[in-house]
Protein backbone atom coordinates (compact mmCIF):
# COMPACT_ATOMS: atom_id res chain seq x y z
CA UNK A 1 0.00 0.00 0.00
CA UNK A 2 2.99 2.22 1.00
CA UNK A 3 5.03 1.04 -1.92
CA UNK A 4 1.68 2.43 -4.17
CA UNK A 5 1.06 5.89 -2.64
CA UNK A 6 5.20 6.36 -3.38
CA UNK A 7 5.42 4.86 -6.63
CA UNK A 8 2.43 6.97 -7.96
CA UNK A 9 4.17 10.13 -6.83
CA UNK A 10 7.67 8.93 -7.56
CA UNK A 11 9.14 7.26 -10.53
CA UNK A 12 12.08 7.43 -11.35
CA UNK A 13 14.56 4.22 -12.57
CA UNK A 14 16.28 3.87 -8.77
CA UNK A 15 12.67 3.02 -7.42
CA UNK A 16 11.35 0.67 -10.20
CA UNK A 17 14.64 -1.10 -10.75
CA UNK A 18 16.31 -1.19 -7.30
CA UNK A 19 14.37 -0.41 -4.67
CA UNK A 20 10.89 -1.97 -6.01
CA UNK A 21 12.12 -5.34 -5.67
CA UNK A 22 13.59 -4.96 -2.55
CA UNK A 23 10.59 -3.15 -1.03
CA UNK A 24 9.51 -6.00 1.30
CA UNK A 25 13.20 -6.85 2.59
CA UNK A 26 13.76 -3.24 3.28
CA UNK A 27 10.61 -2.47 5.29
CA UNK A 28 10.22 -6.08 6.64
CA UNK A 29 13.58 -6.81 7.85
CA UNK A 30 16.17 -4.18 7.35
CA UNK A 31 14.33 -1.42 8.71
CA UNK A 32 13.06 -3.06 11.63
CA UNK A 33 16.89 -4.95 12.59
CA UNK A 34 18.46 -1.29 12.50
CA UNK A 35 15.59 -0.07 14.59
CA UNK A 36 16.02 -2.50 17.08
CA UNK A 37 19.80 -2.46 17.30
CA UNK A 38 19.27 1.56 18.12
CA UNK A 39 16.89 0.70 20.89
CA UNK A 40 18.95 -1.77 22.38
CA UNK A 41 21.98 0.82 22.15
CA UNK A 42 19.92 3.17 23.49
CA UNK A 43 18.32 0.87 26.31
CA UNK A 44 22.04 0.09 27.17
CA UNK A 45 23.45 3.12 27.87
CA UNK A 46 20.44 4.18 30.28
CA UNK A 47 20.27 1.52 32.23
CA UNK A 48 24.28 0.84 31.95
CA UNK B 1 6.44 -4.97 -24.15
CA UNK B 2 4.82 -6.34 -21.21
CA UNK B 3 5.14 -4.92 -18.00
CA UNK B 4 4.53 -6.83 -14.65
CA UNK B 5 3.62 -9.86 -16.22
CA UNK B 6 7.40 -10.64 -17.00
CA UNK B 7 7.46 -10.60 -13.16
CA UNK B 8 4.73 -12.49 -12.51
CA UNK B 9 5.73 -15.33 -15.39
CA UNK B 10 8.65 -16.24 -12.99
CA UNK B 11 6.22 -17.96 -9.97
CA UNK B 12 4.47 -19.75 -12.55
CA UNK B 13 7.51 -21.06 -14.51
CA UNK B 14 9.23 -22.29 -10.73
CA UNK B 15 6.19 -24.18 -10.63
CA UNK B 16 7.00 -26.27 -13.21
CA UNK B 17 11.09 -26.27 -13.29
CA UNK B 18 11.34 -27.16 -9.07
CA UNK B 19 14.89 -28.08 -8.53
CA UNK B 20 15.91 -28.21 -12.50
CA UNK B 21 16.62 -24.99 -12.38
CA UNK B 22 17.52 -21.68 -10.85
CA UNK B 23 14.58 -19.00 -9.84
CA UNK B 24 17.54 -16.49 -9.93
CA UNK B 25 18.58 -17.55 -13.20
CA UNK B 26 15.22 -17.20 -14.65
CA UNK B 27 14.68 -13.56 -13.08
CA UNK B 28 17.99 -12.61 -14.72
CA UNK B 29 17.14 -14.41 -17.72
CA UNK B 30 13.56 -12.47 -17.97
CA UNK B 31 15.02 -9.29 -17.38
CA UNK B 32 17.95 -9.13 -20.42
CA UNK B 33 15.85 -8.13 -23.25
CA UNK B 34 14.63 -4.81 -21.69
CA UNK B 35 17.63 -4.47 -19.21
CA UNK B 36 20.51 -2.97 -21.45
CA UNK B 37 17.93 -1.98 -24.55
CA UNK B 38 14.98 0.15 -22.83
CA UNK B 39 16.61 3.62 -21.78
CA UNK B 40 18.06 3.79 -25.68
CA UNK B 41 14.84 2.73 -26.83
CA UNK B 42 12.76 5.56 -24.99
CA UNK B 43 15.60 7.98 -26.59
CA UNK B 44 15.15 6.18 -30.60
CA UNK B 45 13.37 8.24 -33.16
CA UNK B 46 11.34 5.06 -34.05
CA UNK B 47 11.05 3.46 -30.97
CA UNK B 48 9.11 0.41 -32.13
CA UNK B 49 11.64 -0.44 -34.92
CA UNK B 50 14.71 -0.08 -32.69
CA UNK B 51 13.67 -2.19 -29.88
CA UNK B 52 12.35 -4.73 -31.98
CA UNK B 53 13.68 -4.72 -35.68
CA UNK B 54 17.16 -5.05 -37.26
CA UNK B 55 19.05 -2.65 -37.79
CA UNK B 56 17.86 -2.34 -34.26
CA UNK B 57 18.42 -3.99 -30.74
CA UNK B 58 15.48 -6.50 -31.86
CA UNK B 59 18.08 -9.20 -32.15
CA UNK B 60 17.41 -8.92 -28.18
CA UNK B 61 14.00 -10.50 -28.58
CA UNK B 62 15.08 -13.45 -30.18
CA UNK B 63 15.22 -16.75 -28.80
CA UNK B 64 19.18 -17.36 -30.32
CA UNK B 65 20.28 -14.56 -28.25
CA UNK B 66 18.90 -16.33 -24.71
CA UNK B 67 20.59 -19.50 -26.72
CA UNK B 68 23.78 -17.41 -26.46
CA UNK B 69 24.07 -16.29 -22.64
CA UNK B 70 22.70 -19.62 -21.96
CA UNK B 71 25.94 -21.15 -23.18
CA UNK B 72 27.99 -18.72 -21.83
CA UNK B 73 26.55 -19.20 -18.63
CA UNK B 74 27.44 -23.08 -18.82
CA UNK B 75 30.29 -22.41 -20.15
CA UNK B 76 32.19 -20.57 -17.57
CA UNK B 77 30.61 -21.52 -14.45
CA UNK B 78 29.47 -25.33 -15.41
CA UNK B 79 26.23 -24.62 -13.28
CA UNK B 80 23.16 -26.51 -15.19
CA UNK B 81 20.77 -24.77 -13.46
CA UNK B 82 21.67 -21.18 -13.83
CA UNK B 83 22.40 -21.96 -18.07
CA UNK B 84 18.87 -23.13 -18.09
CA UNK B 85 17.08 -20.49 -15.81
CA UNK B 86 18.31 -17.97 -18.00
CA UNK B 87 17.32 -19.71 -21.06
CA UNK B 88 13.90 -20.01 -19.90
CA UNK B 89 13.62 -16.48 -18.70
CA UNK B 90 14.65 -14.93 -21.15
CA UNK B 91 12.23 -17.28 -23.64
CA UNK B 92 9.46 -16.42 -21.43
CA UNK B 93 9.90 -12.99 -21.94
CA UNK B 94 10.39 -12.97 -25.57
CA UNK B 95 7.25 -15.00 -26.21
CA UNK B 96 5.27 -13.17 -23.58
CA UNK B 97 6.34 -9.49 -25.93
CA UNK B 98 4.66 -11.67 -28.96
CA UNK B 99 1.31 -9.83 -27.66
CA UNK B 100 2.41 -6.70 -28.52
CA UNK B 101 2.08 -4.46 -32.40
CA UNK B 102 5.43 -4.23 -32.66
CA UNK B 103 6.41 -8.15 -32.25
CA UNK B 104 9.75 -9.93 -31.59
CA UNK B 105 11.88 -11.62 -34.54
CA UNK B 106 11.38 -14.75 -33.09
CA UNK B 107 14.20 -16.58 -35.29
CA UNK B 108 16.78 -13.55 -35.67
CA UNK B 109 18.52 -13.93 -37.65
CA UNK B 110 17.08 -16.75 -39.81
CA UNK B 111 13.87 -14.40 -40.27
CA UNK B 112 13.60 -10.62 -39.89
CA UNK B 113 10.21 -10.69 -39.73
CA UNK B 114 8.61 -9.68 -36.62
CA UNK B 115 5.98 -12.09 -35.00
CA UNK B 116 3.20 -10.54 -33.65
CA UNK B 117 -0.74 -11.17 -32.51
CA UNK B 118 -1.38 -7.82 -31.87
CA UNK B 119 -3.12 -7.64 -28.83
CA UNK B 120 -2.06 -4.01 -27.86
CA UNK B 121 0.16 -1.12 -29.43
CA UNK B 122 3.77 -1.01 -28.64
CA UNK B 123 4.20 2.53 -27.41
CA UNK B 124 7.13 3.30 -26.39
CA UNK B 125 7.39 6.25 -29.00
CA UNK B 126 5.03 7.96 -26.10
CA UNK B 127 8.31 7.81 -23.57
CA UNK B 128 8.38 5.72 -20.66
CA UNK B 129 5.59 7.63 -18.61
CA UNK B 130 3.45 7.86 -22.12
CA UNK B 131 4.34 4.08 -22.84
CA UNK B 132 2.78 3.37 -19.02
CA UNK B 133 -0.45 4.71 -19.57
CA UNK B 134 -0.56 3.64 -23.04
CA UNK B 135 -0.06 -0.05 -21.93
CA UNK B 136 -2.29 -0.03 -19.07
CA UNK B 137 -4.88 1.39 -20.90
CA UNK B 138 -4.93 -1.33 -23.15
CA UNK B 139 -5.27 -5.19 -23.00
CA UNK B 140 -1.59 -5.22 -21.45
CA UNK B 141 -2.91 -4.08 -18.30
CA UNK B 142 -5.33 -6.96 -18.41
CA UNK B 143 -2.72 -9.28 -19.59
CA UNK B 144 -0.75 -8.47 -16.66
CA UNK B 145 -4.14 -9.20 -14.54
CA UNK B 146 -4.17 -12.42 -16.16
CA UNK B 147 -0.85 -13.21 -15.42
CA UNK B 148 -1.17 -12.34 -11.90
CA UNK B 149 -4.36 -14.25 -11.76
CA UNK B 150 -2.97 -17.62 -13.23
CA UNK B 151 -0.01 -17.33 -11.29
CA UNK B 152 -1.73 -17.18 -7.34
CA UNK B 153 -3.96 -19.48 -8.69
CA UNK B 154 -1.68 -22.32 -10.12
CA UNK B 155 1.22 -21.21 -8.48
CA UNK B 156 0.31 -20.04 -5.23
CA UNK B 157 2.33 -22.27 -4.09
CA UNK B 158 5.31 -21.46 -4.58
CA UNK B 159 4.93 -18.25 -2.81
CA UNK B 160 4.91 -20.23 0.94
CA UNK B 161 8.12 -20.36 2.87
CA UNK B 162 8.06 -24.17 2.87
CA UNK B 163 8.72 -24.34 -0.70
CA UNK B 164 10.89 -21.62 -0.74
CA UNK B 165 13.20 -23.76 1.82
CA UNK B 166 12.31 -27.13 -0.20
CA UNK B 167 12.74 -26.12 -3.54
CA UNK B 168 14.28 -22.80 -4.22
CA UNK B 169 16.79 -23.11 -1.98
CA UNK B 170 18.21 -26.46 -2.83
CA UNK B 171 18.09 -25.58 -6.51
CA UNK B 172 20.82 -23.05 -6.01
CA UNK B 173 22.04 -23.30 -2.69
CA UNK B 174 25.65 -21.66 -3.93
CA UNK B 175 23.93 -18.42 -5.10
CA UNK B 176 21.95 -18.16 -2.32
CA UNK B 177 24.65 -19.10 0.38
CA UNK B 178 26.38 -16.51 -1.22
CA UNK B 179 23.84 -14.03 -0.23
CA UNK B 180 23.01 -15.57 3.07
CA UNK B 181 26.65 -15.08 3.91
CA UNK B 182 27.64 -11.80 2.19
CA UNK B 183 24.64 -9.25 3.13
CA UNK B 184 24.42 -11.70 6.56
CA UNK B 185 21.03 -11.83 5.80
CA UNK B 186 18.83 -14.81 7.24
CA UNK B 187 16.06 -17.01 5.60
CA UNK B 188 13.41 -15.28 6.88
CA UNK B 189 15.13 -12.31 4.96
CA UNK B 190 15.78 -14.19 1.99
CA UNK B 191 12.73 -15.44 1.56
CA UNK B 192 11.78 -11.83 1.50
CA UNK B 193 13.73 -10.89 -1.22
CA UNK B 194 12.59 -14.12 -3.11
CA UNK B 195 8.93 -12.68 -2.26
CA UNK B 196 9.37 -9.13 -2.77
CA UNK B 197 9.57 -9.62 -7.10
CA UNK B 198 6.20 -10.56 -6.96
CA UNK B 199 5.17 -7.44 -4.46
CA UNK B 200 6.91 -5.68 -6.98
CA UNK B 201 5.21 -6.42 -9.69
CA UNK B 202 1.84 -6.10 -7.94
CA UNK B 203 2.75 -2.43 -6.79
CA UNK B 204 4.02 -1.47 -9.77
CA UNK B 205 0.99 -2.96 -11.99
CA UNK B 206 -1.37 -0.94 -9.05
CA UNK B 207 0.36 2.17 -9.14
CA UNK B 208 0.91 2.85 -13.34
CA UNK B 209 -2.79 2.11 -13.38
CA UNK B 210 -3.78 4.58 -11.34
CA UNK B 211 -0.92 6.43 -13.11
CA UNK B 212 -2.95 6.29 -16.13
CA UNK B 213 -6.10 6.71 -15.14
CA UNK B 214 -5.86 9.69 -12.62
CA UNK B 215 -2.55 11.30 -13.72
CA UNK B 216 -2.09 11.07 -17.46
CA UNK B 217 -5.93 10.49 -17.66
CA UNK B 218 -5.26 8.37 -20.93
CA UNK B 219 -9.38 6.60 -21.76
CA UNK B 220 -8.86 2.90 -20.70
CA UNK B 221 -9.59 0.88 -24.47
CA UNK B 222 -9.27 -2.41 -23.56
CA UNK B 223 -10.46 -3.79 -27.18
CA UNK B 224 -7.79 -5.87 -29.68
CA UNK B 225 -5.11 -3.67 -30.98
CA UNK B 226 -5.74 -0.34 -28.65
CA UNK B 227 -5.96 1.74 -26.74
CA UNK B 228 -7.06 3.87 -30.12
CA UNK B 229 -5.66 7.01 -29.20
CA UNK B 230 -2.44 5.80 -29.87
CA UNK B 231 -1.06 5.94 -33.86
CA UNK B 232 -0.64 2.20 -35.05
CA UNK B 233 3.50 1.27 -35.27
CA UNK B 234 3.57 -2.04 -36.64
CA UNK B 235 6.91 -2.16 -37.97
CA UNK B 236 5.93 -4.25 -40.67
CA UNK B 237 3.78 -3.86 -43.82
CA UNK B 238 3.90 -7.46 -45.05
CA UNK B 239 1.00 -9.67 -45.32
CA UNK B 240 0.38 -12.70 -43.30
CA UNK B 241 1.38 -15.05 -45.78
CA UNK B 242 4.68 -14.02 -46.37
CA UNK B 243 5.10 -13.59 -41.95
CA UNK B 244 3.96 -17.14 -42.09
CA UNK B 245 6.64 -18.18 -45.16
CA UNK B 246 9.00 -16.45 -43.57
CA UNK B 247 9.19 -17.59 -39.85
CA UNK B 248 8.26 -20.84 -41.46
CA UNK B 249 11.69 -20.84 -43.04
CA UNK B 250 13.28 -19.18 -39.65
CA UNK B 251 12.01 -21.85 -37.50
CA UNK B 252 13.81 -24.64 -39.75
CA UNK B 253 16.70 -22.79 -40.01
CA UNK B 254 16.72 -21.96 -36.12
CA UNK B 255 16.22 -26.03 -35.25
CA UNK B 256 18.80 -27.28 -37.52
CA UNK B 257 21.11 -24.66 -36.42
CA UNK B 258 20.47 -25.42 -32.50
CA UNK B 259 20.82 -28.89 -33.62
CA UNK B 260 24.09 -28.70 -35.15
CA UNK B 261 25.02 -26.96 -32.57
CA UNK B 262 24.15 -29.39 -29.30
CA UNK B 263 26.16 -31.90 -31.64
CA UNK B 264 29.70 -29.92 -32.09
CA UNK B 265 29.69 -28.56 -28.87
CA UNK B 266 26.51 -28.08 -26.65
CA UNK B 267 26.40 -31.81 -25.81
CA UNK B 268 30.17 -31.79 -24.45
CA UNK B 269 29.59 -28.76 -22.09
CA UNK B 270 26.38 -30.07 -20.86
CA UNK B 271 28.14 -32.51 -19.67
CA UNK B 272 31.39 -30.92 -18.36
CA UNK B 273 28.36 -28.52 -16.11
CA UNK B 274 26.82 -29.95 -12.70
CA UNK B 275 23.99 -30.35 -11.38
CA UNK B 276 23.18 -29.58 -7.54
CA UNK B 277 22.09 -32.75 -5.33
CA UNK B 278 18.76 -31.75 -5.18
CA UNK B 279 17.83 -31.72 -8.80
CA UNK B 280 17.03 -35.23 -10.13
CA UNK B 281 16.86 -35.02 -14.33
CA UNK B 282 14.38 -37.63 -16.27
CA UNK B 283 14.61 -38.01 -19.56
CA UNK B 284 13.77 -35.73 -22.31
CA UNK B 285 11.91 -32.76 -21.75
CA UNK B 286 11.14 -33.60 -17.96
CA UNK B 287 14.90 -33.20 -17.85
CA UNK B 288 14.01 -29.49 -17.84
CA UNK B 289 10.19 -29.58 -16.58
CA UNK B 290 8.62 -30.91 -13.79
CA UNK B 291 5.60 -32.08 -15.82
CA UNK B 292 2.36 -33.61 -13.87
CA UNK B 293 3.68 -36.66 -15.88
CA UNK B 294 6.82 -36.63 -14.15
CA UNK B 295 7.35 -39.07 -11.44
CA UNK B 296 6.79 -37.25 -8.25
CA UNK B 297 9.75 -37.13 -6.00
CA UNK B 298 9.77 -35.80 -2.53
CA UNK B 299 12.58 -33.01 -1.84
CA UNK B 300 14.63 -33.89 1.30
CA UNK B 301 14.32 -30.73 3.44
CA UNK B 302 18.19 -29.99 3.87
CA UNK B 303 18.71 -26.54 6.12
CA UNK B 304 20.77 -23.42 4.89
ZN1 LIG C 1 10.59 -7.02 -23.88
Amino acid sequence: MLYIVIAYFYKPILLNWIIGPLFMLITLHIIPTLLRGLRDKVRMRFTG
Amino acid sequence: MSWAAHEFENYFIQKHIGTKASFLGVVIGAQLPDMFTKAFVYAADDAAAFHRGWPGVGFSHSLLFGVVFAVAILGITKSRAWALGVLIGHWAHVLTDVADTAGVMLFFPFSMEPLTISMWKHAAVEGRYGDAAAYYSSLGGVWDLFWLAVTLIFAWRTLTASYFRDVVIPADPRVWGWIHRTFRLPERALLLLYQGLMFYGIGRMVAWFLYARFDAKTPFQPSWGGPEYIAGNDISDSGWVEVLIRTGIGGVLFVAFMWAGWRLFGRRLWQRGYDVPAAVRGPGIHAILELPSSKRRTVGAEPV
